[in-house]
């Protein structure tokens, strides 16, 4: 069963140079107990669509067009108020980059977790609302007498944990992690990366990772989607993405990454030339051909037809998918 | 407990900053052209017995740093010497203008943070909006017009054109008798010499308040606090007001100095008998131990004001360090 699916949705922002089409026709969904990887570049719009998903868009951001179905309910037309009292945290609950700014620096971290919890039940008194949150936290191996001090006293790996821990408290049913491990050390990103899969196990939940760094969601995701220019190019099953990557796209951002396995790729890296587009003003035909080895003149009129491979596991938006060159 | 440590490091530093700012103010009197004798002789032939009388009572034949001691001394007891221009005891003349100063200050600090923190609250998060643009457009006004033609303005309009209100004082001459009357004589008075320094502070705790918490407000604990469901009320009054109040705190503290700044002005153009006209007319007469005991109150008001924030932001901002 689907738990999100989001059809052909589009997110414009008014700017003062026009408007940036951030997620332009985005296809997009999440099995239930599955996790699906959203991997690209900066200003892809990865963040947009996550924020979407909570209705969460800065003030110059709207949807578009397109419908986002959430356990049925359609969520761009649920009013503000129902929506925030029983969907926001409740049901679909964010991990943001923790090791930043995502907890308030002036409240203590027990008291930012029991807060949650006080929006989404109202009947739960103060204490128990305060020893649920440090139980949150003893889950995310936070020691919980920790809970009394304040985010600037955790170091960048517990306040990822304790971001997770929050984002657990009112039992979600669908977890969005914005790039949950950017910006950490490698040991402290392996820890944090142990912890979620651990906990997806133990609670079944169903996650979205957004990252730019796709050797993360190799590790986390069940299912991935890569994003380019506002759309997502190619979608499917973690190891058939890696090991039969379709997409040129999807092909160089795999190769950026080294690997100790391939003898061929051991000493080099690859690299994918140019950058990306201008959302104002994105190229016409396929939005990658200006960087794509393999484009040739229908790439820059047309846009590219989507494919259906092999079984239902596997799509890619190309007029040239690797592995069928001209 | 460290805080106690924090508080106490914080009064023992105010305290050599005190020290500092009592030496500077008895090096430049000490550095000022003419010697005290001049002053009070200028005008009339002194005989010179007289002459050494005066230098023997005020202590000016001791050497400097025995001068200094006693006038450490002498401050530490509030005792200022005598006025050169009234023969006066300082202390006393001090004594009977600081309620006055202290209440015009007070009425207008309280109400422009009052009026300005809520208009700016209410500003930042209605941000572009007509409310927005006409609040900051008056305040930029308010803020930037000198108080001495404001309170001018406001005695030709409040006192002339419409005449409801007293052109100049304190109180009534005679006073009322009768203590309620002799209140509501003094808030009469009061009215147009408050609003100006009002006018002066609303428009900087309006803009100030505004942008700390536009600033807050794109801070990412807020989106967090969004995703929770906070309703919108207290992502802004709680989430980021929070967060926007240490500012406000510290310029609570740096806007009183600045206040009695404003004070000498306004007091001035209203002839209200507060500090600053005294001070305004300590400067007319070259009236040095009024200076001397005034300058060294500012000091000790910054100091104190200063000493105070360090305090709050100890319990308020947990990022202190003790």
């Amino acid at each position: 069963m689907n738990i999100l699916v989001v059809s052909d949705l589009r997110v414009y922002y008014q700017t003062t140079k026009g408007v940036v089409k951030a997620v332009d026709g985005v296809d997009f969904k999440v099995e239930e107990g599955t996790s699906v990887g959203l991997a690209g570049e900066s200003g892809c719009g990865k963040t947009t669509l996550g924020l979407s998903f909570l209705k969460l868009l800065p003030e110059n951001g709207a949807i578009a067009s397109g419908s986002l179905m959430f356990e049925g309910d359609d969520i761009d037309s649920l009013d503000e108020k129902t929506f925030r009292e029983e969907v926001r945290w409740n049901r679909i609950s964010m991990i943001f980059q923790g090791s930043m700014n995502a907890l308030n620096p002036v409240f203590k971290v027990e008291d930012q977790i029991a807060e949650a919890i006080k929006l989404h039940d109202k009947k739960m008194k103060k204490r128990e609302r305060i020893a649920t949150a440090r139980d949150l936290l003893r889950k995310v191996d936070i020691d919980p007498t920790m809970g009394r001090h304040y985010p600037h006293e955790f170091s960048g790996g517990m306040r990822q944990r304790a971001m997770i821990a929050m984002a657990l408290a009112c039992d979600p049913h669908l977890v969005i992690a914005d790039e949950p491990t950017t910006a950490l050390d490698v040991i402290v990103q392996k820890q944090i990366m142990d912890l979620l899969r651990r906990l997806k196990a133990e609670m079944n939940l169903s996650l979205v990772v957004i990252s730019h760094d796709i050797s993360v969601l190799a590790e986390l995701c069940d299912y991935l989607n890569i994003m380019y220019a506002g759309r997502i190019v190619e979608w499917g099953a973690i190891e058939e993405i890696f090991e039969n990557p379709r997409h040129h796209y999807t092909h160089g951002l795999i190769s950026t990454f080294p690997t100790v396995e391939d003898e061929e790729r051991k000493s080099t890296f690859e690299f994918i030339p140019g950058a990306p587009p201008n959302l104002l003003d994105p190229p016409l035909g396929c939005r990658f051909h200006p960087r794509c080895p393999a484009a040739t003149e229908i790439c820059r009129q047309e846009p590219p037809p989507e494919i259906r491979r092999q079984s239902e596991k596997h799509y890619v938006a190309c007029h040239h998918q690797r592995g069928d060159l001209h | 407990m460290s805080l106690k440590r924090y508080i106490l490091k914080r009064i023992l530093y105010s305290l050599v900053l005190l020290f500092f700012a009592l030496t500077l103010n008895f090096v430049i009197f000490r550095m000022a052209p003419g010697n005290p004798i001049q002053v009070v002789a200028s005008g009339m032939r002194l005989e010179p017995e007289m002459v050494e009388r005066l230098i023997e009572l005020w202590g000016l034949q001791e050497p400097l740093h025995i001068q200094f001691i006693r006038y450490l001394k002498s401050t530490l007891t509030w005792d200022f010497g005598y006025s050169y221009n009234s023969l006066e005891p300082v202390s006393r003349e001090i004594g009977e203008r600081l309620g006055n100063t202290l209440l015009l200050m007070g009425v207008s600090l309280f109400f422009a943070i009052i009026f300005g923190t809520v208009f700016g609250i209410y500003a930042a998060y209605k941000r572009g909006s007509l409310f927005d643009l006409t609040s900051v457009t008056i305040s930029l006004f308010s803020y930037a017009l000198p108080t001495f033609w404001m309170g001018l303005l406001l005695i030709y309009v409040g006192g002339y054109v419409f005449g409801q209100f007293p052109l100049a004082g304190t109180m009534s001459r005679p006073p009322p008798i009768d203590p309620i009357l002799k209140v509501f004589d003094k808030a009469w008075h009061l009215f147009l010499p408050s609003l100006t320094l009002f006018l002066f502070q609303y428009g900087f705790w309006l803009l100030m308040m505004r942008s700390t918490l536009l600033e807050a407000l794109h801070e990412d604990y807020i989106t967090t606090a969004r995703a929770k469901g906070v309703p919108e009320r207290d992502v802004l009054f709680k989430h980021a007001f929070r967060n926007a109040m240490l500012p406000l705190v510290t310029n609570v503290a740096l806007q009183i100095p600045g206040l009695l700044n404003g004070a000498i002005l306004t007091e001035t153009v209203f002839s209200w008998r507060g500090l600053g006209l005294y001070t305004w007319s300590a400067i007319q007469f070259t009236d040095y131990p009024v200076l001397q005991a005034l300058f060294y109150i500012f000091a000790l008001v910054t100091i104190v004001c200063n000493l105070i924030v360090d305090i709050v932001y100890g319990y308020i901002d947990p990022r202190i360090q003790f």
